[in-house]
Protein backbone atom coordinates (compact mmCIF):
# COMPACT_ATOMS: atom_id res chain seq x y z
CA UNK A 1 0.00 0.00 0.00
CA UNK A 2 2.97 2.34 1.02
CA UNK A 3 4.76 1.46 -2.13
CA UNK A 4 1.87 2.68 -4.16
CA UNK A 5 1.30 5.96 -2.29
CA UNK A 6 4.44 6.48 -3.06
CA UNK A 7 4.91 5.98 -6.64
CA UNK A 8 2.83 9.17 -6.58
CA UNK A 9 4.45 11.56 -5.27
CA UNK A 10 2.92 14.67 -4.46
CA UNK A 11 0.01 13.80 -5.95
CA UNK A 12 -1.39 11.56 -3.37
CA UNK A 13 -1.44 12.37 0.33
CA UNK A 14 -1.93 10.26 3.18
CA UNK A 15 -4.45 11.72 5.66
CA UNK A 16 -5.11 8.52 7.93
CA UNK A 17 -4.65 6.28 9.07
CA UNK A 18 -1.31 7.68 11.22
CA UNK A 19 0.04 4.78 11.06
CA UNK A 20 0.71 4.42 7.08
CA UNK A 21 1.15 8.29 7.12
CA UNK A 22 4.37 7.88 8.93
CA UNK A 23 5.56 5.31 6.96
CA UNK A 24 5.32 7.29 3.77
CA UNK A 25 7.10 10.54 5.60
CA UNK A 26 9.46 8.24 6.65
CA UNK A 27 10.27 6.59 3.26
CA UNK A 28 9.97 10.49 1.32
CA UNK A 29 12.11 11.08 3.73
CA UNK A 30 15.03 8.43 3.04
CA UNK A 31 14.27 8.84 -0.53
CA UNK A 32 15.08 12.74 0.13
CA UNK A 33 18.47 11.32 0.87
CA UNK A 34 18.89 8.68 -0.70
CA UNK A 35 17.38 9.50 -4.21
CA UNK A 36 20.38 12.32 -4.41
CA UNK A 37 23.55 11.31 -5.54
CA UNK A 38 26.83 11.61 -3.77
CA UNK B 1 15.57 -25.62 -28.84
CA UNK B 2 19.19 -26.84 -27.86
CA UNK B 3 18.75 -29.63 -25.42
CA UNK B 4 18.26 -33.40 -26.82
CA UNK B 5 14.77 -33.80 -26.09
CA UNK B 6 13.99 -30.34 -28.65
CA UNK B 7 16.19 -32.28 -30.86
CA UNK B 8 14.34 -35.43 -30.71
CA UNK B 9 11.02 -33.21 -31.40
CA UNK B 10 12.93 -31.55 -33.87
CA UNK B 11 14.16 -34.83 -35.59
CA UNK B 12 10.59 -36.51 -35.46
CA UNK B 13 9.51 -33.02 -37.52
CA UNK B 14 11.94 -32.78 -39.74
CA UNK B 15 11.73 -36.35 -41.19
CA UNK B 16 8.05 -35.53 -42.75
CA UNK B 17 8.07 -32.71 -43.86
CA UNK B 18 11.42 -33.17 -45.67
CA UNK B 19 9.39 -35.92 -47.15
CA UNK B 20 7.29 -33.77 -48.19
CA UNK B 21 9.13 -32.10 -50.40
CA UNK B 22 11.59 -33.34 -53.24
CA UNK B 23 14.47 -30.99 -51.81
CA UNK B 24 15.23 -28.21 -49.78
CA UNK B 25 17.35 -25.57 -49.12
CA UNK B 26 19.27 -25.57 -45.73
CA UNK B 27 18.53 -21.87 -45.33
CA UNK B 28 15.08 -22.87 -45.78
CA UNK B 29 14.74 -25.54 -43.43
CA UNK B 30 16.86 -23.79 -40.54
CA UNK B 31 14.03 -20.74 -41.22
CA UNK B 32 11.05 -22.87 -41.39
CA UNK B 33 12.45 -24.74 -37.79
CA UNK B 34 13.29 -21.38 -36.08
CA UNK B 35 17.07 -22.80 -35.57
CA UNK B 36 20.47 -21.59 -36.98
CA UNK B 37 21.48 -23.66 -40.09
CA UNK B 38 24.29 -25.36 -37.96
CA UNK B 39 21.52 -26.95 -36.41
CA UNK B 40 20.16 -28.32 -38.96
CA UNK B 41 23.41 -30.02 -40.19
CA UNK B 42 23.63 -31.32 -36.68
CA UNK B 43 20.44 -32.79 -36.96
CA UNK B 44 20.88 -34.47 -40.31
CA UNK B 45 24.16 -35.94 -38.92
CA UNK B 46 21.86 -37.98 -36.11
CA UNK B 47 19.37 -38.81 -38.84
CA UNK B 48 22.04 -40.34 -41.12
CA UNK B 49 22.46 -43.02 -38.84
CA UNK B 50 18.56 -43.58 -37.91
CA UNK B 51 16.80 -46.02 -39.99
CA UNK B 52 14.57 -49.55 -38.90
CA UNK B 53 15.88 -52.15 -37.13
CA UNK B 54 18.73 -54.02 -38.41
CA UNK B 55 20.29 -50.72 -39.48
CA UNK B 56 22.00 -52.14 -42.29
CA UNK B 57 22.35 -50.07 -45.08
CA UNK B 58 19.19 -50.58 -46.92
CA UNK B 59 17.60 -49.75 -43.42
CA UNK B 60 18.77 -46.57 -42.58
CA UNK B 61 17.49 -43.28 -43.29
CA UNK B 62 19.34 -41.77 -46.59
CA UNK B 63 20.67 -37.93 -46.37
CA UNK B 64 22.52 -36.97 -49.89
CA UNK B 65 25.17 -35.23 -48.08
CA UNK B 66 27.04 -34.67 -51.36
CA UNK B 67 24.14 -31.95 -52.16
CA UNK B 68 23.66 -30.70 -48.62
CA UNK B 69 27.65 -29.78 -48.29
CA UNK B 70 27.78 -28.78 -52.36
CA UNK B 71 24.99 -26.85 -53.05
CA UNK B 72 23.52 -26.37 -49.60
CA UNK B 73 20.65 -28.68 -50.48
CA UNK B 74 18.71 -31.03 -48.30
CA UNK B 75 17.40 -34.71 -49.94
CA UNK B 76 16.02 -37.17 -47.47
CA UNK B 77 15.19 -40.66 -48.94
CA UNK B 78 14.23 -44.23 -47.11
CA UNK B 79 11.70 -42.87 -44.46
CA UNK B 80 8.47 -43.56 -45.97
CA UNK B 81 7.59 -45.03 -42.36
CA UNK B 82 7.61 -41.74 -40.93
CA UNK B 83 5.85 -39.86 -43.99
CA UNK B 84 3.08 -38.04 -41.15
CA UNK B 85 4.27 -35.22 -38.99
CA UNK B 86 3.55 -36.09 -35.26
CA UNK B 87 0.22 -35.61 -33.78
CA UNK B 88 -0.53 -32.80 -30.95
CA UNK B 89 -0.40 -34.25 -27.57
CA UNK B 90 -3.95 -33.93 -25.70
CA UNK B 91 -2.37 -31.09 -23.61
CA UNK B 92 -1.07 -29.07 -26.25
CA UNK B 93 -4.22 -29.81 -28.20
CA UNK B 94 -6.32 -28.34 -25.40
CA UNK B 95 -4.15 -25.63 -24.57
CA UNK B 96 -3.72 -24.39 -28.40
CA UNK B 97 -7.77 -24.24 -28.38
CA UNK B 98 -8.14 -22.55 -25.40
CA UNK B 99 -5.85 -19.94 -27.07
CA UNK B 100 -7.26 -20.09 -30.41
CA UNK B 101 -10.79 -19.44 -28.12
CA UNK B 102 -9.22 -15.98 -26.40
CA UNK B 103 -8.15 -15.17 -29.38
CA UNK B 104 -11.24 -15.22 -31.31
CA UNK B 105 -13.02 -13.68 -27.84
CA UNK B 106 -10.90 -10.77 -27.45
CA UNK B 107 -10.40 -10.10 -31.82
CA UNK B 108 -11.89 -8.24 -33.97
CA UNK B 109 -14.65 -9.00 -36.76
CA UNK B 110 -11.72 -9.68 -39.72
CA UNK B 111 -9.99 -12.37 -37.13
CA UNK B 112 -12.92 -14.52 -36.26
CA UNK B 113 -13.27 -16.65 -38.88
CA UNK B 114 -9.64 -17.15 -39.58
CA UNK B 115 -9.48 -18.51 -35.56
CA UNK B 116 -13.08 -20.43 -36.12
CA UNK B 117 -11.41 -22.27 -39.25
CA UNK B 118 -8.58 -23.35 -37.70
CA UNK B 119 -10.61 -24.16 -34.51
CA UNK B 120 -12.80 -26.35 -36.77
CA UNK B 121 -9.69 -28.19 -38.02
CA UNK B 122 -8.00 -28.24 -34.65
CA UNK B 123 -11.35 -29.48 -32.46
CA UNK B 124 -11.57 -32.75 -35.34
CA UNK B 125 -8.20 -33.58 -35.25
CA UNK B 126 -7.60 -33.78 -31.91
CA UNK B 127 -11.31 -35.70 -31.04
CA UNK B 128 -11.41 -36.78 -27.41
CA UNK B 129 -7.70 -35.36 -26.93
CA UNK B 130 -9.58 -31.46 -26.36
CA UNK B 131 -11.91 -32.64 -23.75
CA UNK B 132 -9.41 -30.67 -21.32
CA UNK B 133 -9.79 -27.49 -23.11
CA UNK B 134 -14.03 -28.11 -22.81
CA UNK B 135 -13.26 -27.55 -19.11
CA UNK B 136 -11.51 -24.50 -19.13
CA UNK B 137 -14.07 -20.88 -19.50
CA UNK B 138 -12.69 -18.36 -21.30
CA UNK B 139 -13.12 -14.80 -19.85
CA UNK B 140 -11.24 -11.93 -21.86
CA UNK B 141 -10.93 -8.80 -19.64
CA UNK B 142 -13.75 -6.11 -19.66
CA UNK B 143 -10.52 -3.58 -20.91
CA UNK B 144 -9.97 -6.09 -24.41
CA UNK B 145 -13.48 -5.72 -25.42
CA UNK B 146 -13.98 -1.96 -24.51
CA UNK B 147 -10.90 -1.63 -27.17
CA UNK B 148 -12.61 -3.73 -29.68
CA UNK B 149 -13.32 -0.90 -31.37
CA UNK B 150 -10.63 1.05 -31.35
CA UNK B 151 -8.89 -2.20 -32.32
CA UNK B 152 -10.99 -2.27 -36.11
CA UNK B 153 -10.32 1.13 -36.40
CA UNK B 154 -6.84 0.35 -36.17
CA UNK B 155 -6.79 -2.46 -38.02
CA UNK B 156 -8.35 -0.29 -40.90
CA UNK B 157 -6.20 2.61 -40.56
CA UNK B 158 -3.14 -0.10 -40.74
CA UNK B 159 -4.69 -2.05 -43.94
CA UNK B 160 -5.78 1.87 -45.92
CA UNK B 161 -2.37 2.97 -44.75
CA UNK B 162 -3.72 6.37 -43.30
CA UNK B 163 -2.34 8.45 -39.91
CA UNK B 164 -4.40 8.28 -36.52
CA UNK B 165 -4.59 11.09 -34.37
CA UNK B 166 -4.65 9.37 -31.00
CA UNK B 167 -5.71 10.85 -27.78
CA UNK B 168 -3.70 9.67 -25.17
CA UNK B 169 -3.12 9.24 -21.56
CA UNK B 170 0.47 9.59 -20.41
CA UNK B 171 0.23 8.10 -16.90
CA UNK B 172 4.14 9.06 -15.98
CA UNK B 173 2.60 12.82 -16.45
CA UNK B 174 -0.77 12.59 -15.56
CA UNK B 175 -1.54 13.96 -19.09
CA UNK B 176 -3.73 13.77 -21.60
CA UNK B 177 -1.68 14.18 -25.26
CA UNK B 178 -2.91 14.74 -28.61
CA UNK B 179 -0.67 13.59 -31.48
CA UNK B 180 -0.22 12.03 -34.95
CA UNK B 181 0.96 8.90 -35.77
CA UNK B 182 1.52 6.63 -38.44
CA UNK B 183 0.44 2.99 -37.42
CA UNK B 184 3.21 0.26 -37.85
CA UNK B 185 1.68 -3.03 -36.43
CA UNK B 186 -0.57 -3.96 -33.26
CA UNK B 187 0.45 -5.99 -30.88
CA UNK B 188 -0.96 -8.09 -28.23
CA UNK B 189 1.74 -9.21 -25.25
CA UNK B 190 1.90 -9.43 -21.69
CA UNK B 191 -1.75 -9.11 -21.30
CA UNK B 192 -2.34 -5.64 -23.00
CA UNK B 193 -3.10 -4.55 -26.72
CA UNK B 194 -0.49 -2.08 -28.29
CA UNK B 195 -0.53 0.36 -31.30
CA UNK B 196 3.46 0.17 -32.91
CA UNK B 197 3.91 3.19 -34.44
CA UNK B 198 5.67 6.07 -35.84
CA UNK B 199 4.65 9.30 -33.44
CA UNK B 200 5.14 12.54 -35.24
CA UNK B 201 4.71 14.62 -31.86
CA UNK B 202 8.35 12.17 -30.45
CA UNK B 203 9.31 11.74 -33.88
CA UNK B 204 10.47 8.48 -32.91
CA UNK B 205 8.99 4.97 -32.63
CA UNK B 206 6.42 4.57 -29.79
CA UNK B 207 4.38 2.25 -28.68
CA UNK B 208 0.72 3.07 -27.79
CA UNK B 209 -1.73 0.86 -25.17
CA UNK B 210 -4.91 0.82 -26.30
CA UNK B 211 -6.85 0.69 -23.10
CA UNK B 212 -4.92 4.15 -22.60
CA UNK B 213 -6.69 5.65 -25.38
CA UNK B 214 -9.88 7.69 -25.32
CA UNK B 215 -9.95 7.94 -29.47
CA UNK B 216 -8.00 7.40 -32.32
CA UNK B 217 -9.24 8.99 -35.59
CA UNK B 218 -8.71 7.80 -39.04
CA UNK B 219 -7.50 10.91 -41.15
CA UNK B 220 -7.36 11.05 -44.97
CA UNK B 221 -3.76 11.93 -44.75
CA UNK B 222 -1.68 8.60 -46.24
CA UNK B 223 0.76 7.46 -43.64
CA UNK B 224 4.45 8.22 -44.31
CA UNK B 225 6.29 4.87 -45.34
CA UNK B 226 9.43 4.16 -42.51
CA UNK B 227 11.21 0.84 -44.33
CA UNK B 228 13.82 1.51 -41.83
CA UNK B 229 11.55 0.29 -39.06
CA UNK B 230 12.14 -3.62 -38.70
CA UNK B 231 9.46 -5.48 -37.13
CA UNK B 232 9.81 -4.99 -33.15
CA UNK B 233 11.20 -8.22 -31.34
CA UNK B 234 9.30 -8.67 -28.59
CA UNK B 235 11.49 -11.53 -27.52
CA UNK B 236 13.13 -9.70 -24.16
CA UNK B 237 9.70 -8.33 -23.89
CA UNK B 238 7.87 -5.43 -24.95
CA UNK B 239 10.16 -2.24 -23.58
CA UNK B 240 13.13 -2.00 -25.68
CA UNK B 241 15.69 -0.24 -24.66
CA UNK B 242 16.96 2.54 -26.72
CA UNK B 243 21.00 3.63 -27.28
CA UNK B 244 19.47 6.75 -27.16
CA UNK B 245 17.62 6.41 -23.94
CA UNK B 246 19.42 7.69 -20.44
CA UNK B 247 21.70 4.74 -18.60
CA UNK B 248 21.58 4.96 -15.04
CA UNK B 249 23.01 3.52 -12.19
CA UNK B 250 20.97 2.33 -9.50
CA UNK B 251 22.55 1.20 -6.09
CA UNK B 252 19.90 -1.49 -4.95
CA UNK B 253 19.62 -2.17 -0.98
CA UNK B 254 19.25 -5.85 -0.79
CA UNK B 255 15.31 -5.59 -0.24
CA UNK B 256 14.90 -3.76 -3.78
CA UNK B 257 17.27 -6.28 -5.16
CA UNK B 258 13.92 -7.44 -7.12
CA UNK B 259 14.35 -4.71 -9.50
CA UNK B 260 17.29 -6.12 -11.52
CA UNK B 261 15.33 -9.48 -12.44
CA UNK B 262 12.14 -7.12 -13.05
CA UNK B 263 13.66 -4.81 -15.62
CA UNK B 264 15.24 -5.12 -18.34
CA UNK B 265 18.71 -4.11 -17.03
CA UNK B 266 22.28 -4.09 -19.13
CA UNK B 267 24.92 -4.69 -16.26
CA UNK B 268 24.56 -6.37 -12.72
CA UNK B 269 26.90 -5.87 -10.28
CA UNK B 270 27.25 -7.26 -6.81
CA UNK B 271 27.83 -4.25 -3.93
CA UNK B 272 28.79 -4.12 0.03
CA UNK B 273 26.24 -5.37 2.49
CA UNK B 274 24.15 -7.78 -0.44
CA UNK B 275 23.47 -4.49 -2.24
CA UNK B 276 23.20 -4.50 -6.25
CA UNK B 277 24.32 -2.04 -8.45
CA UNK B 278 22.49 -1.97 -12.02
CA UNK B 279 22.26 -0.11 -14.94
CA UNK B 280 19.51 0.13 -17.20
CA UNK B 281 18.44 2.24 -19.84
CA UNK B 282 15.50 5.25 -18.79
CA UNK B 283 13.37 6.36 -21.78
CA UNK B 284 11.24 8.06 -19.30
CA UNK B 285 12.33 10.24 -16.49
CA UNK B 286 9.34 9.88 -14.51
CA UNK B 287 9.16 6.41 -14.66
CA UNK B 288 12.56 6.11 -13.13
CA UNK B 289 11.13 8.70 -10.44
CA UNK B 290 8.14 6.71 -9.78
CA UNK B 291 10.18 3.59 -9.36
CA UNK B 292 12.68 4.77 -6.88
CA UNK B 293 10.13 6.74 -4.91
CA UNK B 294 7.87 3.84 -4.64
CA UNK B 295 11.50 2.29 -3.64
CA UNK B 296 11.17 4.05 -0.39
CA UNK B 297 14.86 4.65 -0.14
CA UNK B 298 15.70 1.09 -1.07
CA UNK B 299 17.55 2.52 -3.94
CA UNK B 300 19.88 5.50 -4.52
CA UNK B 301 20.28 7.08 -8.26
CA UNK B 302 24.17 7.44 -8.29
CA UNK B 303 24.21 8.34 -12.01
CA UNK B 304 23.47 10.71 -14.04
CA UNK B 305 23.58 13.41 -10.88
CA UNK B 306 20.65 15.57 -12.16
CA UNK B 307 18.17 12.02 -12.28
CA UNK B 308 19.00 11.73 -8.63
CA UNK B 309 18.64 15.00 -8.01
CA UNK B 310 15.32 15.32 -9.33
CA UNK B 311 14.10 11.86 -7.77
CA UNK B 312 15.34 13.78 -4.33
CA UNK B 313 13.30 16.71 -5.11
CA UNK B 314 10.17 15.44 -5.77
CA UNK B 315 10.54 13.49 -2.31
CA UNK B 316 11.04 16.76 -1.00
CA UNK B 317 8.18 18.29 -2.72
CA UNK B 318 5.72 15.27 -1.55
CA UNK B 319 7.01 15.66 2.08
CA UNK B 320 5.99 19.80 1.89
CA UNK B 321 2.31 18.60 1.59
CA UNK B 322 3.18 16.53 5.00
CA UNK B 323 4.84 19.92 6.61
CA UNK B 324 1.29 21.88 5.69
CA UNK B 325 -0.66 19.11 7.40
CA UNK B 326 1.39 19.72 10.45
CA UNK B 327 2.93 16.23 10.02
CA UNK B 328 6.57 16.07 10.94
Amino acid sequence: MAEEILGFGADVVVEAPDELRRLVVDRLRAVAVEGATR
Amino acid sequence: MSGARDQVARLLALVPYLQARDEVSLDQAAADFGVKPAQIVKDLNVLWFCGLPGLGMGDLIDIDMDALEGEGVIRLSNADYLARPLRLGSSEASALIVALRTLRDGGDEAVRPVVDRALGKLEAAAGEGAALAAQVDVQVPESETATAGLRRDLGSALRERRQVELEYYVPARDETTTRVVDPLQLITAEGHTYLDAWCHTAEDRRLFRLDRMSSAQVLETVAEDHPDLPPRDLAEGIFSASPHDTLATLLLAPQARWVAEYYPVERVEEADGGALRVWLRVGDREWLTRLVLRLGGAARVEDPPDLGDAVASAAAIALRNYSTLGVH
